[in-house]
């Protein structure tokens, strides 16, 4: 059992000594590092790496007047919440269950739908709503944005904001871009549209389609507070080409994700690791760079 | 925070062309109408930023180029200039000082109250010190203040050129003079740092030239030909140091201090012929009644809006479930706007200047 079971003791030496663990499980070799995961945990492990990522001599003013839309993997908090998120649904097949697991756990998430299914299943993103969850854009057609114009890009941004906020009368906040895939016009027209960019910290981890029990195991030894905990409720790309190899592979790993949830939120509890939306988590933020004056 | 003393009969920067006959041409209210007008798009633009919906006219440039929006600020630090000559308590160093330091300290509490740490520089601590500097080369002989402006640009040039290394871009987002002073004094690059402050002395230095100007020559018409031949000038020279020299606000740019002294004449000159040759006063009215409280406005907008984000979150969402984007940015920007106004309107109808 390697960093479950505890509570949550002191704020900084408990996520040091979390985040080191999770570092010496990487360094042995324990399967599907997530790449974000492991370089947290070598900054952990290498205080030069961390010492490095203090102030510099970034030049702030001449960065575009955008306010304090951001591109988020994680948050340092002042309090022991993580933030769990779905993605690519809504989705009769799995989102129901996965509403259940969370009233179950009395947790709130933050769900990236696609505009796509909130086209498809509008009652099924509405029950999302009305059990109090967090809405946010994950685009209109998850397009692998890497690979389309910004005209493009803007599009999708647009229409999935649209098609959510027109369905459900929410606002959405934040932003995800499919594959976690930044590009320079998804930043942008997410700033426009007053979305934060939220990426991730943890993942299921385990490549493949794996068993519930590892990923939950997973999960278990890499959650921390102030991570951002990617899981899916939803298939992507697979609903325009439900027959391709990739489809069945999206089906199985999101259905393994699904039945490890119940016991992921059950651990965290465990462990005194509050899960919540990623609002909740920026509610704990620690102070950081506040914001400047309008340029007159 | 000192609160600003709130008179009758006041001669503040911001007041003083309403309060001060000058003898032949009465009140010179054209002053206080383009300094309004720069209020009024200083007030709208501050609502361009991160949801803004405003077009992009009334944003500024990211690094280099030239909006709309960027024509203002030096309109209103011309405005500060022109109201000088005119100015009672600019009569005595210990005046202009006093008004200096207090003008510093509201925008250092104002400024550093949104940080909850203590910054220094920021716009009206920009504006008290260009405001010093102007009095002091204006204490000068006035041959000697026109070659101290050409002469404080091209230095300003210079220094950018002496700065960047061999193959540097000398007017880039890093490195340049500006960034290497700033980073020197306050730690990083800031838009209203000391270099950008110091040129800009130019930009007043502008104003005060024109109210000499108006106090020299007796016939408005012959005022508005000399102003009119000067914008001309300004901006011709303006655009022709473009051609070498970026404009840039964020710099202060040799170009954009030029360019935009001739737009300021520009607007300056538009006010002057509506209402002091024209006599269109109702119209302009409203920007007299912002022009008179100009600073005070200011102030108490930037100090609500600080004070406002906690409550901005559900305003915007309930506004936003009903209304579209574009929408509801206008409303907010012109509530602020409105807002202001009226205020000024009260103030002005009572006679109430409130001066620092
Ligand atoms: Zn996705």
């Amino acid at each position: 059992m390697t960093g479950g079971g505890s509570g949550y003791h002191g704020r900084v030496m408990h996520r040091r000594r979390f985040l080191a663990l999770a570092g010496a499980a990487g360094a042995a070799g324990a399967a599907g590092l997530a790449g974000t995961v492991a370089s947290r945990a070598e900054a952990a492990e290498n205080p030069t790496i961390v010492a490095a990522r203090g102030p510099g001599d970034i030049d702030q003013a001449s960065f575009p007047q955008r306010g304090h839309h951001r591109v988020i993997w994680s948050v340092a908090v002042t309090d022991p919440v993580a933030a769990i998120t779905f993605d690519d649904g809504p989705d009769p097949a799995y989102t129901p269950r996965i509403l259940e697991a969370l009233d179950a756990a009395g947790v709130h998430a933050t769900f990236f739908m696609m505009g796509h299914c909130v086209q498809r299943w509008p009652d099924l993103a509405r029950e999302v709503v009305a059990r109090g969850h967090e809405i946010a854009n994950h685009t209109w057609t998850h397009l692998n944005l890497s690979f389309e114009s910004p005209e493009r890009t803007e599009e999708e941004m647009v229409r999935g904001t649209q098609l959510i906020e027109d369905t459900l009368g929410v606002r959405c906040r934040y932003f995800r871009p499919p594959r976690g895939q930044l590009t320079g016009s998804t930043i942008r027209y997410a700033a426009d549209l007053g979305q934060d960019t939220v990426i991730w910290s943890v993942t299921r981890g385990v490549h493949g389609t794996g068993t519930p029990e590892a990923v939950a195991s997973h999960v278990r030894r890499f959650l921390g507070p102030g991570d951002v905990l990617i899981l899916h409720d939803g298939v992507g790309r697979a609903y325009f080409d439900p027959d391709a190899p990739f489809a069945q592979v999206n089906r199985d790993r999101r259905e393994v994700e699904v039945r490890a949830l119940p016991q992921m939120l059950e651990e965290a509890a465990d462990r005194g690791l509050i899960l919540g939306t990623v609002s909740d988590v920026l509610a704990v933020e620690a102070p950081g760079r506040p914001q400047p004056e309008p340029e007159p | 925070m000192s609160a600003p003393a709130a008179t009758t009969g006041g001669a503040g920067p911001a007041a003083a062309t309403t309060q001060v006959e000058t003898g032949r041409l009465g009140r010179v209210l054209s002053l206080d109408a383009a300094r309004g007008l720069a209020i009024v798009i200083l007030l709208l633009a501050m609502h361009a930023g991160p949801r803004g919906a405003l077009p992009e006219q009334l944003k500024h440039p990211e690094w280099h180029g030239l909006t709309f929006a960027d024509l203002f600020f030096p309109l209103f630090l011309f405005a500060v200039g022109a109201a000088l000559p005119f100015s009672h308590r600019a009569s005595s160093f210990g005046g202009v000082l006093r008004r200096a330091a207090v003008l510093t300290a509201i925008g250092i509490a104002l400024v550093s109250a949104r940080n909850l740490t203590l910054v220094i520089p920021g716009v009206l601590q920009h504006i008290a010190l260009a405001y010093v500097l102007a009095w002091l080369v204006l204490k000068l002989p006035r041959r000697v203040q026109v070659g101290l402006c050409v002469a404080a640009v091209a230095g300003y040039w210079l220094a950018f050129l002496a700065v960047a290394g061999p193959g540097e871009d000398p007017w880039g987002r890093s490195g340049t003079f500006a960034h290497v002073v700033n980073t020197w004094l306050f730690g990083g690059f800031r838009t209203e740092g000391l270099p950008q402050t110091v040129i800009s002395t130019v930009n007043v230095l502008a104003g005060a030239f024109v109210t000499q100007l108006i106090l020299r020559v007796p016939d408005r018409r012959a005022v508005l030909r000399k102003v009119a031949v000067w914008c001309g000038v300004l901006v011709a020279a303006g655009l022709l140091m473009a051609l070498w020299v970026p404009v840039n606000k964020k710099i202060w740019s040799p170009s954009y201090t030029v360019l935009t002294a001739g737009t300021s004449l520009f607007w300056f000159a538009l006010a002057f012929w509506a209402i002091d040759i024209k006599g269109w006063r109702r119209i302009t009215q409203p920007l007299v009644h912002l022009g008179t409280n100009a600073i005070a406005v200011y102030v108490l907008v930037m100090a609500a809006m600080a004070a406002i984000p906690p409550f901005r979150g559900p305003l915007d969402d309930a506004a936003h479930a009903v209304l579209p984007p574009a929408v509801v940015t206008w409303i907010w920007a012109l509530t602020w706007l409105v807002g202001g106004w009226l205020l000024c309107r009260a103030l002005y109808n009572r006679r109430i200047f409130i001066k620092v």
